[in-house]
Parts: structure tokens; C-alpha cells; sequence
């Protein structure tokens, strides 16, 4: 009886394996059967990957509001457009059409939901005038007026407010010198005429080093690497000269013939008048490794300074004095002239670069032409054209938006969306305005909190806004 | 068929054509799981889709698996209360007087089905034709293998012999010894003897010599040489092998009560009986309470598994301590001498020999043998994954099997290739699936590129396979249950929270089902595969004192 038992149940689920899974797998690819289409019932459908922040957003197709709330996906969607609208109470609603293609995935994520009423919340009464976010240090340097004694730090995390010990506290402040990372700034300021030079540590007592006796006065560029920063290296003409803060050494023209230079993780690149790029340790520069001697870099190479970023391994990019950006990749030239500032984005891989008026972004790593076809170059692709003063992008949530401060307007723009073509991405559509700013500071953006920190507009107070949730770890 | 059920003394095309077979499994094996690998990354789509319609697959396996797990359990259960004594004196009866009186029967729903089913059995041998042989015609020859263990570790198994409802006097006892055994545990076995010979027809120790040409260090040659002795010790009484049950045990083995007294009612019933072996179910209660969870947990599962192949009796084959017929063993050469799965590979070859005519009747009753245990958990670990490994070694069983099929004519064609296939498929899935479905399963979503990433398959894999896995746990929880169930009462009382741990012990099936089940069947094909044959290893038996 368990034999016969045995052998019907085994042919049983034989059959139903075998009807089951070519139906499984066509449904797991988006195909469902339509018998209404007499023609072709098997119609391949596409999906709607949704996923916002804060999650649990109510989502309306074609104004018809789905069951689930984000993230969630919308399957069975048949190809064409349609018409999707997020809200969430208390934010501002998102809406975008959007082409669903067959057996395809159209990729919402992150969608970030901004508040609708964004509620700044001032930090101190002190009114400031320059706020210079020092990246991935947890600090923000402020200034309440023009001399060096109207400046502190502003640790993120503790909320604390700490004062520089400036030992020329009448002199002017000119400019703040920071390397990402790095756990040292250098303040230059003047005082009678005479440039002054001044390290600070950042930490909660901040120690503070007058620099102004080993730092040459024709010094054009002074730069070191975050993880040593006992070391600076000053760029005058094509010498660089190499100070050693701890002994407190000056090596003069410790490096010649320098184009460009750049110093981080033990090493140095060096761009060399010639056109030669080497690299080296900076414990041991017995022996260099030339990264290119072909000399291409000589057709492009002007008489200015370069500052060299190496973005991965395969890109490059040169930032010239006068603005103009090069890159590793062909075609070298990306932009002759005007650029300010680029900031990479290591996940995605890309970098935005901007100028004045506009913005652009560039992957890094383009992808491979097929098998016989040209290979497609580095090239910016402009998706912010309306700027007026652009002064500091800062990337958002992993590379899915960018922080633009425009002159005193700070904007959010999307960028995630911008390669996929189905998901309808345009610059006026994806351009949200957040608030204004005191003219002429900065900002600073707290990933994992979500957090924007900037000056008020009339009164300069320090604020703190919360645009997104917290970033969850390991996301 | 005659056919050497042997790898070595082959020569030319035979030795080549065992050496191909050889390397089968394992590279079938390494196949699966490298090309599956390969894929998820080449073509992660299609591996996508091989992994759902694998999942599928496995999902549908294990309800099948599990319903007929419910209804081994159940069967074994029914079994428990079923008189088998009585059942043999209505066999004998009936053989005399032509009338069959069944025993009277309870009220149990299992009970009178269980009652049924044996009354159809009593009927069919009855109408067989053939004499049915007296109980008191029958006689158990007891071989107890023994290589290093001390008689604490036997003792109980004899004490669990006199135990049986059959009479001493038609019990016989082989302590099978290894001439290379340490001498104490020689004088033990001989002590034993002494203590217990006069409660049995016959209990002697028979030392094993050691390095006899063509023997290899295994068990098979040990009680091989026993059976030898045993087969001239029943001609010199003048019992005819052929009312000769033999069952062969291992050290360890402790036999249920109904054990002897089981198996005489189905040698009696078995149509074929001198083509035939008898198959209990193996529990590991012994020291079950005294080992680490996931011993536990191993040794469960080999019950349940051979509680689903005692529902499949067409396609069982002999495992652990087990009977048979001694006159089959006789004709057949007994045991390999040089192969360690020698408790597989008897069936195979008696099938073999038999041309095809040959089977395993299943038997719900149980005998208990030890989980290998050692002093701490790193050992018993240790222990697990050798004897998981030896388990697996049965796999050297494919290509004898395969080669004796290619030659012999008799065996019916469907009858081969159904033992074939379940024979390579067995060990592959042993060997395959933890890793499939652990690791591989989701691979396709970690290395998916671009192309990949943006395919309504890429969102759908991981929801299929997440409501797979939530069906698959009723599998799971069936196995909870009924591990609750066929375990003993631990001897000592535990805490409500010790007891609570015990059904979280299932949830670490993932990881020991990888690297107490899957690795070692993978180490032992691929040992095969490199021609790097194993040697046998004793497992160590401990047992704690009596607190």
C-alpha cells in the first residue's frame, strides 16, 4: 500500500513540478499570461522598484493608490508609461512618469522625501560670517569676522563650540587650508603685510602651531597628505618644498621640475614639467613607479600648477590653476577653463565638478564599448545649467543626489535617476530648492544623520536642519 | 551472476573502466557546484533561473520527503504495539493446520492497521505455496564486530540479546576481534564470553588475523573471518544455513526488545527469505543526551532518513547494523574483505549475484547504536565528520555497481538504471545541495552586473526563494516535532530552558548540514575521484560514567 502510496504521490508531484516551474520561471522573468490577447497572451511585464526615505510612503499609479507602502516593487506593470506619485505626510510629494519596459526594472532608490516644512534649529546665539565644512573630520571651522581671533571649531557630534588659540589673533584671515580627512588645518592670514601661517589640530582642546617661520613666503599651493600631516608640502613655481612640522625642518626645493602633485595614503604622485607621472612611497622615494612617460601629457600641459586626484585606478583628473580639468582618460580635455571644485563619490564611482555657473557629473569608470565599437570617453555630462555662483556640491545618500550651494540658495538635485532613460529624468524635474544660507559660507552635510549645517541668512547663526532619516548601517 | 565485487586485481579495460567510474561522482560533484558558480557570474541570469527552478525542485523533494517521514514515523509507532510473538505462533499454526487465526486486535486506529497489513503479509506467505519454517527451526547467529572498544561498549548489546522474547538457546554469539587489538581488550572480549556463554546456544570470541592476503583493515574482513567460523560451528550442529538469520551489528549496537522476535515473523513472511536482508531503523540513543547539539541533530536525521527509505522498500539498500540470510551470505562469498562500506555493499552485491532477485525488507523496529561522541566538543566534532565521511565512502559502491551492471544481462534494464540513478543522485545531492542552497542560491543578486540588476528577475529570485524557504519550513518543523517525539527521556531531568535550546539546536541545520553532511561527502567523492582510497577508521566510542 506505501509502494502504490509512494508511486502516485511521486508522479504527482512530477507533474506539478513540471507545469510549475516553466510557469515559475516566466513569471519570474515578468511574463504573465493575458488570454484577452488572443494574438500573444504571453506578455513580458516590468517592474517598479520603490524605495524612499523615510520609508513608508503611499504610492499612486495612474492616481489608483497601491496596496503597500515603500519600499515595496510594482510587478506585473505592463509596458508603456505611467504616471507614479509618492507622498508621505509632512513631506513634499514626488512625482515623475515613468516607462516601464519589458521584463525590466525601473530602479527608485533611494527616493528621498524632503519635509515640507524644513524646521532649522540655530545652534548658539553667536553670529557667524564663514562657515568652512572640514570633510570627514566631524568638524566645522567658523569665523565670526575677519580676523583670526573671530574664529573656532564646531565639533558635529559633541555640539561643543571650541575657540583657536590664535597667537596673532589681530591678524587678517585669508584663507582655510584642509585636506579631506585630515585631523589638521592650516589657517593663512596677514598681519602687516606678512603672510601668517597657522596649524590647528582638531580635537577637543585644540592645539595650535605658529608655521609662518618655516613656510616660504612665495609659496603658491601648500598641500599634505591626511594621514601625515606632520608633513606639508608648498608649491612655489615648479619646486615644492617639504616642511616638517614635528622637527620643524624646512626642506627647500625638496622636489623640481613639479607640475602637478598629489599626496595621500603614504604616497605621492607628482606630475613632472616634463610630462612624466611617477608615484611614490613618502617613507622611501629611492624608487619611483612611472605611471606614464609617453610624454601625451605635454599637449595639454600649461604653465600652472596641477592639483592631481586619482579617482580609482583607471582615472585622473588634473585641476589646473586657471581651472581647466583634465583628465588620465581620453579625451583629456575635459574643461578648458572655470572649473572650481570636484568632489568624487566613491560607491558609484562618478564625481561632480562644477563651475561657476554650471555643474557637471563624470563617471569614473565608463563602461566598455562592445566588442568592436568605439569606446566611449570620460565626458561631463552637465545636469545643473542654471547655477549663479555654484560654490560646493556635497553628495548625498551614497551618490543618489547632490547638496548644490548656489550662491546662498542651497538645492537638492537628483541624480540617481539621470542614466536610465525609462525613469524620465530632467533637470527642472529633479531639482528641489531647500533654503537660503548667509552668502559667502559654506555648508556641511551629515550623512549618517541626515543633517544639513549652515549659517542663517540674516542673523549668521549656526543651524542644523534635518532633511533625511538617519542612514542605516551598512547601507 | 558471478562477479568480484572488488577494485583491486582488475587489468586493462575493467581497471580502466572502474577507474573512469571512480572519478564520476566527484567530478559530477565539483561540476555542479564550480559551473554553478561559473555561471553566477558569466550569466548571471540564467543561473538566476536554475536556482528557482532548483529550489522548486528541492522544495517539492522535501514535502515528499516529509510525508513519507510522517508515515515511516507512523509506521514505527503502529509497529510498537504490535506481538510479534504472537503473530509467529499464527504463522505456525496456520502452517499446520492450513488455517490462519490472527492475534487478537485493539481498538488503536494505527494498531488494527498495522494488524492489517501483517494479516495480508501472513495471507500472501501462506498463499505462497512455499513451507514456511518453523520458529523453532530458525536460529540468529549475532556477529558483534569489536576493534578497539572495551566491553563496556558491548556488554549492553548482548544484555539487550537476552532480553529478546526468543529463546536463548537458538541465539548464537560471534564477538568478531581484531588479533591486533590492544590485549585487554582481547582479555574482555574473552571475560564477556566467559560471563555470558552459558545463556546463549553459543557465545565465543574469534580473533581476526591480521594482514591476510587480499584483506584490506576493515570491518568486512573481521566478520567475514567470524562468519567463517560461525558457518563451520552451524555445520558442526547440524543447522541447516538456510534457517540461519544472521545479523550483523556493530559494537555499539543495543536491539530493541521485539528485535529478534520482528525479524523471525518477517523471515518467516519474506517469499524469498534466502534472498533477502532485513532492515531495522537506526536510532542513536545510546549516549544521544550526552553529546553536543549538533551530533544530535546529525544523528536524528540519519534515523529520519532511513525512516523515508524503509517506506521505499523496492529501492532500500542495507545500512549500519542490519540481517539477512545466511544462506545468501553464505553463496555470495560474505562480506567484502576490502572495502569499508561493507554494510552497503553487501546488498549490492547480493543484487548483483542474485541477478536482480534480490531485496530488503523494511522493519519497524529499532536498534540503537552510539552517536560518536568524544571528551570535548571540538573532538566529537572531529569524530562526526570522519564517521559522516566514512558514511559517505559508500559512494565506492557506484562504479563496482556500475560495472557489474554493464556486464550482466539478467538484471532487468528499468531495475538498473533505477538503481543507478538514486545510487549517483543520492550521493550527488548529499554533496551539492547544502552548498547550493546556502551560498550559490544567492549569488546571482550579489554578482549581478549592471545588465543583471535592472531585470524584473533580479527583484523576483530573492521573493521566490524567500516563500520556497518559508514552505520548506514546514519540513523542518515536522522534523522538530518528531525528533521530540523518537528521542528518549534524557535520564536526567532538564531545565525548561535546556529543553527549550534542544528545538533551537534545528535551527544550526544550515551550517552542520555544510560542514557535518556536505563536507565530508564531498572530501569522501573527491578522495575517490583522486584515486586516494580511505583507510578504515575506527570511531571512537566513549561512554560517561553513570552519574
Amino acid at each position: 500500500m506505501i509502494i502504490r502510496l509512494r508511486r502516485i504521490v511521486f508522479w504527482f508531484l512530477v507533474a506539478v513540478y513540471l507545469i510549475a516551474c516553466p510557469w515559475l520561471l516566466l513569471y519570474a522573468r515578468g511574463i504573465i499570461l493575458q488570454p484577452a490577447r488572443t494574438m500573444d497572451p504571453l506578455v513580458e511585464t516590468g517592474l517598479i522598484h520603490v524605495a524612499t526615505q523615510p520609508a513608508g510612503a503611499r504610492l499612486f499609479l495612474e492616481n489608483r493608490r497601491f496596496a503597500q507602502k515603500t519600499p515595496t516593487a510594482i510587478r506585473e506593470l505592463l509596458p508603456g508609461p505611467y504616471r507614479l506619485s509618492i507622498r508621505l505626510n509632512g513631506h513634499r510629494p514626488w512625482e515623475r512618469t515613468i516607462q516601464v519596459q519589458p521584463s525590466k526594472t525601473g530602479m527608485l532608490d533611494p527616493i528621498l522625501l524632503l519635509p515640507r516644512r524644513i524646521r532649522i534649529q540655530p545652534i548658539g546665539t553667536t553670529a557667524w560670517t564663514r562657515l568652512f565644512p572640514l570633510e570627514k573630520t566631524g568638524f566645522l571651522f567658523l569665523a565670526s569676522g575677519k580676523t583670526a581671533q573671530q574664529c573656532a571649531l564646531y565639533e558635529v557630534d559633541r555640539n561643543r563650540l571650541y575657540p583657536v588659540p590664535v597667537p596673532w589673533p589681530k591678524a587678517r584671515l585669508k584663507t582655510v587650508h584642509h585636506e579631506p580627512g585630515s585631523r589638521r588645518l592650516l589657517l593663512e592670514g596677514e598681519a602687516g603685510g606678512a603672510r601668517k601661517w597657522l596649524a590647528v589640530s582638531l580635537s577637543e582642546k585644540p592645539a595650535a602651531r605658529d608655521l609662518t617661520p618655516l613656510i616660504p613666503e612665495g609659496t603658491e599651493e601648500i598641500l599634505w597628505d591626511p594621514s601625515a600631516p606632520e608633513q606639508l608640502f608648498a608649491v612655489e613655481g615648479t619646486a615644492v618644498h617639504r616642511i616638517d612640522t614635528e622637527q620643524g625642518a624646512l626642506f627647500p626645493r625638496w622636489l623640481e621640475g613639479v607640475r602637478g602633485l598629489a599626496a595621500r595614503e603614504g604616497q605621492l604622485t607628482v606630475l613632472k614639467t616634463s610630462g612624466r607621472l611617477e608615484w611614490e612611497p613618502l617613507a622611501d622615494r629611492t624608487d619611483p613607479t612611472v605611471l606614464d612617460d609617453s610624454g601625451e601629457a605635454l599637449d595639454w600641459l600649461e604653465e600652472t600648477f596641477y592639483r592631481i586626484h586619482r579617482m580609482t585606478e583607471t582615472t585622473t583628473l588634473f585641476l589646473g590653476g586657471r581651472g581647466q580639468l583634465l583628465s588620465s582618460r581620453l579625451p583629456h580635455l575635459l574643461e578648458e577653463n572655470g572649473v572650481r571644485g570636484l568632489r568624487p563619490e566613491g560607491r558609484t564611482k562618478q564625481a561632480a565638478v562644477w563651475t561657476g555657473k554650471r555643474l557637471a557629473l563624470l563617471d569614473l569608470e565608463p563602461e566598455p564599448a562592445a566588442a568592436g565599437g568605439f569606446e566611449k570617453g570620460a565626458t561631463l555630462d552637465w545636469v545643473y545649467s542654471r547655477g549663479r555662483e555654484i560654490r560646493q556640491a556635497v553628495w548625498v545618500r551614497r551618490g543618489a543626489y547632490l547638496l548644490i550651494l548656489d550662491r546662498d540658495t542651497v538645492r537638492l538635485l537628483e541624480t540617481a535617476t539621470r542614466k536610465d532613460p525609462a525613469l524620465n529624468w530632467s533637470e527642472t524635474g529633479a531639482l528641489e530648492e531647500i533654503l537660503e544660507v548667509r552668502p559667502g559660507s559654506g555648508i556641511h552635510w551629515d550623512e549618517r544623520r541626515g543633517i544639513l549645517y549652515g549659517l542663517e541668512r540674516k542673523s549668521g547663526r549656526l543651524f542644523r536642519a534635518a532633511l533625511a532619516p538617519p542612514r542605516k548601517e551598512g547601507l | 551472476m558471478n562477479f568480484r565485487y572488488s577494485r583491486t586485481g582488475l587489468a586493462g579495460s575493467e581497471k580502466r573502466l572502474q577507474r573512469g567510474l571512480e572519478i564520476l561522482p566527484g567530478l559530477l560533484s565539483w561540476s555542479v557546484l564550480t559551473g554553478l558558480l561559473a555561471l553566477t557570474f558569466i550569466r548571471p541570469l540564467w543561473a538566476a533561473l536554475l536556482v528557482i527552478a532548483f529550489l522548486l525542485y528541492w522544495l517539492l523533494r522535501m514535502l515528499y520527503l516529509t510525508l513519507f517521514l510522517i508515515i515511516g514515523y507512523t509506521a514505527l509507532t503502529a509497529e510498537q504495539r504490535t506481538d510479534w510473538p504472537a503473530w509467529i505462533r499464527t504463522l505456525e499454526a496456520a502452517g499446520t493446520s492450513g488455517r490462519l487465526e490472527p492475534p487478537p486486535v485493539g481498538e488503536a486506529l494505527l494498531e488494527r492497521l498495522a494488524w492489517k497489513t501483517h494479516l495480508q503479509e501472513s495471507k500472501k506467505a501462506l498463499g505462497s505455496g512455499g513451507p514456511i519454517p518453523s520458529p523453532d527451526e530458525i536460529h540468529h547467529l549475532v556477529i558483534f564486530p569489536i576493534a578497539r572498544e572495551e566491553k563496556a561498549v558491548y556488554e549492553q548489546g548482548i544484555e539487550s540479546l537476552l532480553r529478546q522474547g526468543t529463546p536463548l538457546d537458538r541465539i548464537t554469539v560471534f564477538l568478531a576481534v581484531e588479533a591486533l587489538a590492544p590485549e585487554p581488550i582481547q582479555k574482555q572480549a574473552l571475560e564477556v564470553c566467559r560471563k555470558y556463554r552459558n545463556r546463549f546456544r553459543e557465545l565465543r570470541a574469534v580473533f581476526h588475523p591480521a594482514g591476510l592476503p587480499g584483506e584490506a583493515r576493515v570491518k568486512g574482513a573481521n566478520v567475514t573471518h567470524a562468519a567463517k567460523e560461525a558457518a563451520a560451528f552451524l555445520q558442526e550442529h547440524g543447522i541447516p544455513f538456510d534457517r540461519v538469520i544472521v545479523s550483523c551489528f556493530d559494537a555499539d549496537t543495543v536491539v530493541s526488545p521485539a528485535y529478534l522476535a520482528c525479524l523471525t515473523y518477517h523471515f518467516m513472511t519474506c517469499p524469498r527469505r534466502n534472498q533477502a536482508s532485513f532492515q531495522p531503523i537506526p536510532v542513536y540513543h545510546n549516549n544521544i543526551w550526552e553529546v553536543p547539539g549538533f551530533a544530535r541533530v546529525l544523528d536524528v536525521g540519519a534515523s529520519f532518513f532511513q525512516l523515508v527509505e524503509a517506506t521505499n522498500p523496492e529501492k532500500l539498500v542495507t545500512f549500519s547494523s542490519h540481517s539477512m540470510s545466511f544462506q545468501a551470505l553464505v553463496e555470495m562469498d560474505y562480506w567484502p574483505v576490502d572495502m569499508i562500506s561493507d554494510d552497503s555493499a553487501i546488498f549490492w552485491k547480493a543484487l548483483i549475484h542474485y541477478d536482480g532477485d534480490y531485496r530488503v525488507v523494511p522493519m519497524y523496529v529499532t536498534v540503537s547504536m552510539d552517536v560518536a561522541a568524544s571528551e570535548d566538543w571540538r573532538r566529537t566534532a572531529i569524530n562526526v565528520y570522519k564517521q559522516k565521511r566514512r558514511w559517505a565512502w559508500g559512494v565506492e559502491n557506484f562504479p563496482l555497481v556500475a560495472r557489474a551492471f554493464l556486464r550482466n544481462r539478467a538484471i532487468p534494464r528499468r531495475l538498473k538504471i533505477k538503481h543507478l540513478f538514486k545510487l549517483l543522485e543520492g550521493h550527488l545531492a548529499w554533496a551539492t545541495w547544502p552548498f547550493i542552497l546556502t551560498f550559490i542560491g544567492w549569488l546571482p543578486a550579489i554578482t549581478a552586473g549592471r545588465d543583471f540588476s535592472d531585470t524584473v528577475l533580479y527583484y523576483s529570485t530573492p521573493r521566490i526563494s524567500l516563500v520556497i524557504y518559508q514552505l520548506a519550513s514546514l519540513s523542518l518543523a515536522t522534523s522538530v516535532v518528531l525528533s521530540i517525539l523518537l528521542l528518549p527521556r534524557p535520564k536526567l531531568r532538564f531545565s525548561v530552558a535546556r529543553r527549550a535550546l534542544h528545538l533551537i539546536e534545528w535551527l544550526s541545520v544550515p551550517l552542520i548540514s555544510i560542514l557535518l553532511s556536505a563536507l565530508p561527502a564531498l572530501d569522501a567523492q573527491t578522495r575517490l575521484m583522486l584515486g586516494r582510497y580511505m583507510e578504515f577508521w575506527v570511531t571512537e566510542k566513549k561512554r560517561r560514567r553513570e552519574r
